[in-house]
Parts: structure tokens; sequence; C-alpha cells
């Protein structure tokens, strides 16, 4: 062997051998290098606690979200974020009630690019029943209460759904339900349906009742008393009300406490159930009352429940001298004792109600700080009419207490009040010995803290004054009212505390120390929840803009501003908090329904029938139809169309509603009608179209300014009187018309007011143009005022003048008569008529009084009064024929029911200047206030 | 197998693992779930990032844990009984500020200054919100045995009971002696009196938990806590 060869083959071998090798051991140490450095290279964040942010990228459902919804994300690029920043972030998102879920992803290290995943949060577009035809769906929607339609849908709640179905089906006497519910998503991500399917009920039917326990009352009266009976399909819910009813049964016979406990016992493969009423009287109780005539009806409700004894009587004997002090008897006393007998209880009260008495003057002594007439009016007394007094006997004894109150609020805290009578015959007066005492006031009021306000602000926002009354629950209002002084500049998370502190005798230094919180800006307007309607029209009532203070009070008229569109069945405005100093405003509207029917049938009644003979068509059907379309094109308009049908009259009438006027803020109608009318003197055809304009003068108050722009085309079919040039059959007069109108109502209710006026002022011109005929000034006045002039008597006057100049036609003069204006007369028969048909021409002049007493009858009937009524005025044909001693003058009483559309009217009416033919008084039958 | 072919499967292998790393590098650094919502209690928000503050604070009672339920599922339903709790009671309960101070420095003591600071930046928080956290856990703790400590009534029976059934057995399992149960009287009613405070108060969270809305999202959310856990 040539070792040379050898040594050669194995230098090359030993050299490939070693070249593999160290290749081999490069890739080792790389890997191991690799494996080393890799988690420090290529992390995957968690020993990263903070990072900045590179990216945002927000996602809704699926897709790349709406900038508003962006903008509630309060991060940007560049900005350091925490695991607990986000996890507040995701806090503040969820709160704002727009999303159902929110994720975040996290890409990247120090440098992170983050990912918002946001699912919107789902409403409830339709509840639906499968499986269930002969169940009231409808009304079972309405009785499951933790899911409604137009609310968020929230997964749990359908199985607190599931579980309140369940017993709303038991109830209505489907047993043993097999409900399974389910979702529906639709196309829109953020609506859902939900499916109830009700496989099935079981109905049982009653084998038997049975009735054990303390069956005092007859079986067979009480079984009488059921609606079911055995052989019925049982209804809880009807066995509920008819254990109501044997409770009533039961509390006739003086056992108020009875308790009735109800077994069932179902039998399945037969379907029956059995029913055991155990019956359980407890005590009964009897009440005597004896020295007066009291009803019972006040002091059983005492004893209903199980109540201590002594209690119970004595709150029946305060309620037999209140009630007893209310009819006059001012010194009534009252003694009252209980005597247990065999399982009854009987309570006995002796009344001795001594003199009846008329209050005939409240009269204060003895006091400084108020007139006489000022405390009368505090305390809301009204000075006497006439044969009438102004309060109540228990009114009068609760009097003490109130100027106690009182004088407590004006700083007087050892105010007494000693009150002694003054009789006169049958009639007392009333003197309160007021000892007012030292007033406690207000030295000096200070406030800490503040820094950004000025104090002279402060002090013009709260109730305390310096030298003013010192009243320690006022200055607990006054921290509110500085609150809300903060809030309503934009501050928030100003903390308020009072401290009071007596500096000398009767004088005090009242100090509010106030923290002061950050004072916010709005950065941004966030709109959400709007389908339909555009983000302009709601913009438009947003009283704040990007860039504002946050200021509560604009915030808060805001909202109304919004409810006030009439669009929408929920409003809410939250702020968002970004970064310190500022928020998102975000308005969140559910958009309410869109499309109204009614449909209405009532009667007219425009003829009187006539006294004593047979009624002759006085009271005729009418029906009316009215559909309406709402947020028209999400403009927040509103389109509707009504017809009215009686044998009378025909009327159909278009509108379109908007909230605004090119831009500004003015309610306006446009409207167009076509109308037929019989009249007593004529029947015509009238067809227009008008545009009005209602602006409220005075924020906040009930003073309104309207505005009309009318045209009119009409043509008497009809004529009772004779033609002229103006008053013509058949051929059409048009008139084009301007009016203002001044409405100014302060009642306290528009259909049964009691208090309150109203006025108002229409002007009219009526002007020839667009080839019309008009040329007319019309003005018409009203005015109504409403006294109470004691507890349920109310007394009313009106008055109307009108006055009109130019061509008139008959449909646009005035007309007086019948049960709405003057009711000495039949309809529209007030003033001239026409010499040869003897029916009523109109006027151009017209004046009408009315003036109203009514007052309650039966005391137990609480909506039906009389009424005394004296009318009087006139019609003249020309104003140059007006004449104040020519009036008509018509007496009258009769009786109302009232309803919540106004009263129901039963009158008789006397005229005294009717001719002698027509002396006979006038039967009216109406509904509403004759004004 | 020859030495050539010996090699390159010894080189292949190796080229493997280093693929692997670089791509895994890169795998483990795309967008990963970090937060969102691990339960709603009515309608009011459990993030995972509370859930990992109070798992990793240890602001949870660890003698209710579940045997078969994992550590975070423990805590998540340790969470939403104090949420429930709160809700219940309202705002009517207070901590005094020494008790939450002395909570305070008992954790600084477990954990140690360092740890401890290390754990605040790991989620970006400072005392001040870890106090919150605690105050929340103390108060439900308190509302707790407030509301049952005082109403539980310890029978000779429950004495005798947990002496036989719990007592012995554990200090055989420990080989440790056994003492005479008036020895440690006060032991044995103190664990009896904590072990029904805790079954009356378990009734009373059933009741308010059947009457909540609670839904649980912590599933979404597994891979990145259990990653969390190694």
């Amino acid at each position: 062997m040539n070792w040379e060869g050898l040594v050669l083959m194995s230098r090359s071998t030993g050299v490939s051998e070693l070249s593999q090798h160290s290749h081999f051991s490069v890739l080792v140490f790389l890997a191991v290098l690799l494996f080393l450095v890799n988690p420090f290279l290529f992390s995957n964040g968690l020993s990263y606690s903070q990072w900045s942010i590179s990216h945002i990228d927000v996602q809704l459902d699926g897709k790349t979200a709406p900038s508003e919804i962006t903008e509630l994300i309060p991060i940007t690029t560049g900005e350091v974020l925490s695991y607990h920043k986000i996890s507040r972030i995701i806090k503040e998102l969820y709160d704002t009630g727009l999303f159902s879920d929110i994720q975040v992803e996290k890409d990247g290290d120090e440098q992170a690019s983050l990912t918002f995943i946001l699912k919107s949060q789902p409403y409830v577009r339709n509840i639906m029943f499968r499986g269930s035809d002969n169940l009231p769906t409808n009304k079972i929607k309405k009785e499951i209460t933790v899911l409604k339609e137009r609310e968020p849908f929230y997964e749990g709640k359908l199985i607190q759904a599931n579980k309140e179905l369940e017993e709303i089906l038991k109830q209505k006497g489907k047993f043993d339900p097999i409900i399974n519910s389910y979702v529906r998503p639709s196309d829109d991500p953020s609506l859902l349906d939900v499916v109830f399917n009700i496989q099935t009920t079981n109905e049982y039917i009653i084998r038997n009742i049975r009735i054990k326990g303390d069956v005092i009352v007859p079986d067979s009266r009480l079984r009488k008393k059921m609606t079911l009976q055995e052989g019925n399909s049982y209804i809880r819910s009807t066995l509920e009300k008819d254990i109501e009813k044997l409770k009533e049964l039961f509390s006739e016979e003086g056992y108020q406490r009875v308790e009735i406990q109800v077994n069932e016992d179902f039998s399945h493969p037969e379907n029956v159930v059995s029913l055991v009423l155990n019956i359980k009287a407890h005590e009964k109780i009897e009440i005597e009352v004896s020295g007066a005539d009291v009803p019972l009806s006040l002091l059983k409700p005492i004893w209903e429940a199980n109540v201590f004894l002594e209690w119970g009587v004595d709150q029946g004997k305060a309620k037999i001298i209140r009630y007893l002090q209310k009819k006059g008897y001012l010194f009534a006393n009252v003694r009252g004792s209980v005597v247990r007998e065999e399982n009854t209880i009987k309570i006995l009260y002796r009344v001795f109600p001594g003199e009846k008495y008329k209050i005939n003057d409240i009269v204060f002594k003895k006091i400084d700080y108020f007139t006489p007439e000022q405390l009368k009016s505090e305390l809301a007394i009204r000075e006497n009419a006439p044969l009438l007094s102004n309060i109540t006997g228990d009114e009068l004894f609760e009097l003490p207490s109130e100027i106690e109150s009182l004088y407590e609020t004006r700083g007087f805290p050892q105010v007494r009040i000693t009150t002694n009578f003054r009789k006169m015959g049958n009639r007392v007066d009333a003197v309160f010995f007021i000892e007012e005492g030292v007033q406690n006031k207000v030295e000096k009021i200070s406030f800490q803290g503040v820094k950004e306000l000025k104090p002279k602000d402060l002090l013009q926002s709260i109730e305390t004054s310096e030298g003013g009354p010192f009243y320690q629950p006022m200055v607990q209002r006054d921290v509110e009212n500085l609150e809300n002084h903060y809030l309503n500049r934009g501050y928030r998370g100003t903390e308020i505390y009072s401290s009071s502190e007596e500096t000398g005798e009767h004088s005090y230094y009242v100090a509010f120390e106030v923290t002061e919180g950050e004072r916010v800006l709005i950065k941004n307007i966030v709109i959400a929840g709007n389908k339909i309607t555009r983000r302009n029209t709601i913009l438009r009532e947003v009283l704040l803009q990007p860039g504002d203070y946050a200021r509560y009070d604009e915030i808060r008229a805001t909202k109304r501003r919004l409810e006030n569109l009439g669009i929408f069945s929920k409003v809410e405005i939250e702020e968002v908090s970004l970064e310190p100093g500022s928020r998102n405003l975000l308005i969140n509207v559910r958009e309410g329904k869109r499309n109204y029917v009614s449909l209405g049938v009532g009667l007219e009644t425009k003829n009187e029938p006539r006294s004593f003979q047979a009624w002759d068509s006085i009271i005729r059907p009418r029906g009316t139809v009215e559909l309406i379309r709402g947020n028209i094109f999400g403009t927040g308009a509103h389109l509707s169309a009504v017809g009215q049908l009686s044998l009378k009259e025909k009327r159909g009438v278009v509108s379109w509603e908007q909230p605004y006027l090119f831009g500004i803020p003015v309610d306006t109608y446009l409207n167009a009608w076509l109308e037929r009318e019989s009249r007593k003197s004529y029947g015509f055809d009238r067809r227009g179209i008008s545009l009005s304009a209602i602006k409220p003068l005075v924020r906040d108050e009930n003073k309104l300014f309207m505005m009309t722009l009318r045209f009119a085309r009409t043509s008497l079919f009809e004529l009772k009187i004779s033609e002229s040039e103006v008053d013509r059959q058949f051929f059409p007069f048009s008139a084009t018309s301007i009016s203002g109108s001044l409405i100014w109502d302060q009642r306290d209710d528009s259909f049964n007011p009691e208090t309150g006026y109203f006025a108002s002022a229409v002007l009219e011109w009526a002007y020839p143009l667009f080839h019309a005929e008009s040329d007319y000034l019309k003005l018409f006045t009203k005015y109504q005022q409403f006294l109470r002039i004691m507890p349920k008597v109310t007394f009313s006057f009106t008055s109307r003048l009108g006055l009109g100049k130019g061509r008139m036609p008959i449909h646009e003069r005035f007309f007086a008569g019948g049960s709405n204006s003057y009711r000495g007369t039949p309809f529209d028969e007030l003033g001239p008529k026409d010499p040869v048909s003897l029916q009523p021409v109109g006027g151009k002049a017209l004046f009408l009084m009315n003036f109203e007493l009514w007052f309650p009858v039966i005391s137990y009937l609480k909506d039906l009064y009389g009424a005394v009524f004296y009318d009087k005025g006139n019609l003249f044909y020309k104003r140059s024929l007006f004449d104040l001693m020519d009036l008509q003058d018509t007496l009258g009483f009769g009786l109302r029911y009232t309803t919540p559309l106004g009263p129901l009217r039963l009158e008789l009416a006397w005229n005294f200047d009717a001719p002698s033919d027509k002396k006979q008084p006038l039967v009216i039958v109406a509904i509403g206030h004759v004004f | 197998m020859n030495k050539k072919a010996k090699r390159a499967f010894q080189c292949g292998t190796v080229y493997s693992w280093v693929v692997f790393f670089i791509l895994g590098s890169f795998v483990s650094s795309f967008a990963q779930r970090i937060d969102g919502i691990a339960a709603l209690v009515n309608q009011e928000v459990i993030t995972v990032t509370d859930l990992r503050i109070v798992k990793s604070f240890g602001l949870y009672d660890s003698q209710r844990r579940s045997q078969s339920a994992s550590l975070i599922r423990s805590v998540l339903e340790e969470l939403i009984n104090q949420k429930l709790v709160q809700q219940f009671t309202g705002e009517n309960v207070e901590m005094s500020k020494e008790q939450i101070d002395r909570f305070m420095a008992d954790l600084e003591v477990r954990f140690g200054k360092q740890e401890l600071k290390e754990k605040l930046d790991e989620f970006g928080i400072n005392r001040v919100v870890l106090r919150e956290y605690c105050t929340d856990f103390l108060v439900y703790k308190k509302i707790i045995s407030e509301r049952f400590s005082r109403s539980v009534v310890i029978s000779l029976r429950d004495l005798e009971e947990h002496y036989q059934m719990v007592y012995i057995p554990e200090q055989k399992a420990k080989q440790e002696p056994v003492k005479q149960m008036m020895d440690i009287l006060p032991e044995i009613e103190a664990a009896v009196q904590e072990k029904n405070t805790r079954e009356q108060a378990d009734e009373w969270m059933n009741n308010l938990r059947n009457k909540a809305d609670i839904q649980i999202r912590l599933h979404e959310y597994m891979d990145f806590l259990d990653h969390d856990e190694q």
C-alpha cells in the first residue's frame, strides 16, 4: 500500500469529511441560534404591555365601518395603548347600546395594528307565532314584557320570553305547551325576527269544583257568581276573576279579610282537572256608625288588609271627621271602640256632628311678614263669591299645617298657629292667630373652590340669597341648582357640598364648597339608528355643534326637539368620553311606525230637536277615515288623507305637513280639499288649496301665530235665498286670501277646561288674484275665560266679535245659532232672514256672549254636572246695522256628562226675543263645549 | 442508510427546523384576538382583560374553584358572582380606606415589589386602578360575609361531623397527630362556619343567577388565554 497515496486519499477524504461536518455544524448552530433568538425577534406581543398604534381598522358586521362609527373609538394612530385602555374602550363602546359584540385584534408588537371587530346590536323587527291558529297572538305579544318589537334583542331574553309565554298560555287555558323559539336574521344585520313555534298545548276540562273551608256564603250562591263551571274549559285568568268576585261576595257579608286558595289536580290521560277552593274567612268585620249618616264604603277599605285594630279605628275616626267637616260639620267629634265577639269584630263609631256651619271668612291675625291678601294668595285661598264659600271644612283644618310649612320656607322655624272660630248664626269666621317668631336670615353666602365661573352668576342661579330667609332644605335644593348651572355650561364631574353655620342670633353663613369638574367640548356628533330619516333632518334639531361646550340644557332641548318631530319612538342622547375635556355626542334614535289608519263612526247634531215633538233626523251618523304616512323621504314630513261622510256633508282632505319651511323651523301645512255640504239656506261644493305656517311666538308658551294662503272655488248647488251678484247658483265664486291668526291658549285642558283662558284673532284679506272675484276683509276675535269658583264649580265666559267688509258671498259671511254658538235659535238661524224664503242669509257683523256655570249634581256620579247658561248676541246683515241695544237674550239649563272628548250635553233653552209662535224652549243635544 | 444519505437526512432535518422557526415566527406575529367581551351580566361587560387582571392578582376565592372547570373559567364565574352581588346591593356597601390599604400591602408582600410592578406594567395599570379591582373584590367578600355569617347557626352535630369526616382524615393524610376535638374547637367552629356560610351564599348566588341574564363568550378567547397561562 502506498502510504502517500493513502495519506493523500485520507487527506482528501478528511477534507471532504471536514467540509461536510462543518456544513452540518453551521446549520445546527443556525437552528439553535434561531431557536434562541426567535422569542425576542418575533414575539407574540404578550411580553409587551404597551404598544404604539400604527394603524386602526374598524369593521362593522364584516364590512368597513362608516365614519360615524369609527369616530366613536377614541384613539388615533401614534397613540400608546395598553390592555387596560382597550378594556375601557370596549366597555364604553358597549354602553353606547349600538353593538352586541366587540372584539379587538392586534397585529404587531411595539408598533401594532389594531382592528376593532364590531357587531351591530340587533333589534326585534317582528315577533311571530307559529302553530297557534286559535290563539289571540296580538294580545299575547303585548303580554310578553321581556321582548318587544323595535326593542334591542339580547340572547338571554329569549329564554325569559319562553318562560313568560308558557305562563301566559297557562293563564289562557293552554297547558303543557311545547315552545321552540328561534331568531331569524334579515337582510339588515341589525334587524331580526323572533319566532315562537308553539307545537302542542293541552286544554283541560273542569271535572268538578269543590268548595271547602268557611263556606259562610251558601255554596249555590258562590257557584252562581262564578263564570267557570264544571264541564267548561279551564282558564286560569277566568278563575282569578272568579276568585275576586267570590271575595266581593264575602266582603258584602262583612268578611273583608277572606282568603281563597286554589288547588288544582290535573289528570293527564283524560285531560281533566279537579279544582278545590279552600276558603278561610277570618273574622267578620262589622262597622256601625251612629249619630250621623256616614257611608260605610268610606270605612270598609281600611279593614281589607290585616291591620292593627287601634290603628284601623283611628283611621276610621279621621275619615269620618274629614267627611263631616267637608259637609260643614266643622266641630264634629267621633268616638271609636272595638267589641270582639265570637269570630266577629265590631267597630263602633259614635259621632257627634254638632251644628252645620258655612265658612264665612278666613282671618289672619298678628301677621307681619305677609299681608292677609298675600297669605291667602300663597295658600291659594280665593276670595269669597257671594253666597258661596271659598274653602271646604276639611281644607280649613289643613290650613294650620300649610301655614306652618309656608312660614318655615320663609325662615320662620318657630311659627305657632292657633285657630279660633267666630260664630255668627250658621256662619263662622276662622281666625288664625299666627305667632311668627323670629326669622332666620342668611347673612352671607360664599363659594369656595370656584375658579372657572363667576360667583355673581352662581348667586343668581340659587334660591338662597343674602339677607333672605334661611331654610336648610332650600340650601340643599341650591346644591342641585348649582350642579345644573355647571352642567349647563359644559362642566362634568363637578362636586358641590353645602354647609351652614349660625353666625349670630338668627343669622347664618352659608358656604358652598365646589370642586369644579372639567369643561367638556363636543368633538363629534354621531347619529345612529336612523334607517330612513336623513341625517340632516336630525342634525337641524341639534342645538350644539362640534367644538361647542357640552351644555346640558341644550342637550335636553335637542332631545325634546327630536321627540317633537313625531317620527321616533325613542330618542337617546349620550356623551361618549374621549380624551380629557372632549366627548362625542351620540344620538341614538329608534324610528317609529310610519303608517296609521283610523276609522271613526260618530254622530253629528246640527239641527235641534223640536221640543215635545218627535225628533226628525236630528242626529246623523258620520263616518271618518284617516290615513297617515309619516316621515316621507326621511324628512320628518307627513302625508295624510282624511275622508268624512255624513248625510249632509262629504269632505276629503289631503295634507302635507312638514316641520320646516325653506329651512326655517315653522310647522307648515299644505292642504288640498274637496267638500260638499248642505246648510240651512244653501248647499255648496268647494275645492281649494291652502298653505299654512304656524310658529310659536314665545318659546315654551302656548302663543301661536298662523299665516294661511288660500285659494278656493265654491259653487252653490242649492240656494234658498234671493240670488244676487255674489249669491248665485251653479256659478263658481273664486277666492284667494291671506289670513293671519294669533292664538293664546292658557286653558288647563282643551276638551274639559276648568281654569285659564283662550284668546284668538283672525284677520283675513281676500283679494282678486288669479282671476278670483274675492274682495273682502274679515275679522273674527274670540275670548274665553274659565274660573273655578269652588271645588268642582266652574264659571265660564265667552265673547265673539266678527266684522266683514266688501264682496262677501253667502258661504263667506258669518252665521250663528245652534248648540255651539247661540242656543236661543236653531242652527244658523240667528240674524237676518230672506224675506221670501225666510231662510237665514248670514251677515257681516256678529257679536255673541255666552255665560255658563256648571256644578256637580250627585256626589257619587263624579262626571255628571248641572249647568245654567245665558247667551246674548245677534248677527247683523251689514256693519252699519250693528247695534249693541239690539241683542237677543236666551236663558237655559241642562245636564252634561264629561267625556274625554268634551261634555255630552242635554239642554233646554228659552229665547226671550223669539217670535211669539216660537216661544217654546229648544232642546239641545250636543257633544263638546258650546265654545 | 449509507453515510451520504445519512448526512443528507440530517441536513434536511435541520433545514426544515430552520424554515419552521422562521415561518413560525411570522405566524406568531399574525393578528391575534387580545380582548373582547368575556361575559355579560345583565348587560354589564366583563372583558378578557378584567379576567386576566383578576386572575393575575389572585382577586378571587380560590376555595370555590370547581375541580372540573379550568382556572380561568372558575375565575370568570367568580367575577360574574361579584357583578351580580354588586348589582343586587347597589352602591350601599363601603370599605374603609384602611382595610383596602391593608389588602394592597398584603398583595405587595405576597408578590414582592418587583413582581407586582411587572404585573401592573403587563396590563398597563397603576395602583389606583388596581385598588378599584381590589375594592370590588373586598366589597363582595364583605357582603357575603355580613349577609350570611351572622345568620349561620352551628350545631354540635355539625362540629362533630366536621371533626370526624374532615379533620381526622385530613390529619391522617398529612400524617400529623389527631388532636382532641375540645383542643381545636375554635378552628373546627371557624371551618364549619365558613363552610355553612359558603353553602348559603352559593344558594343565594344560584337564585341571583337564575333571575339574571348571563352570557358567557369566553370560548372565543381560549387560544389567547391558554397562551397567556403558559
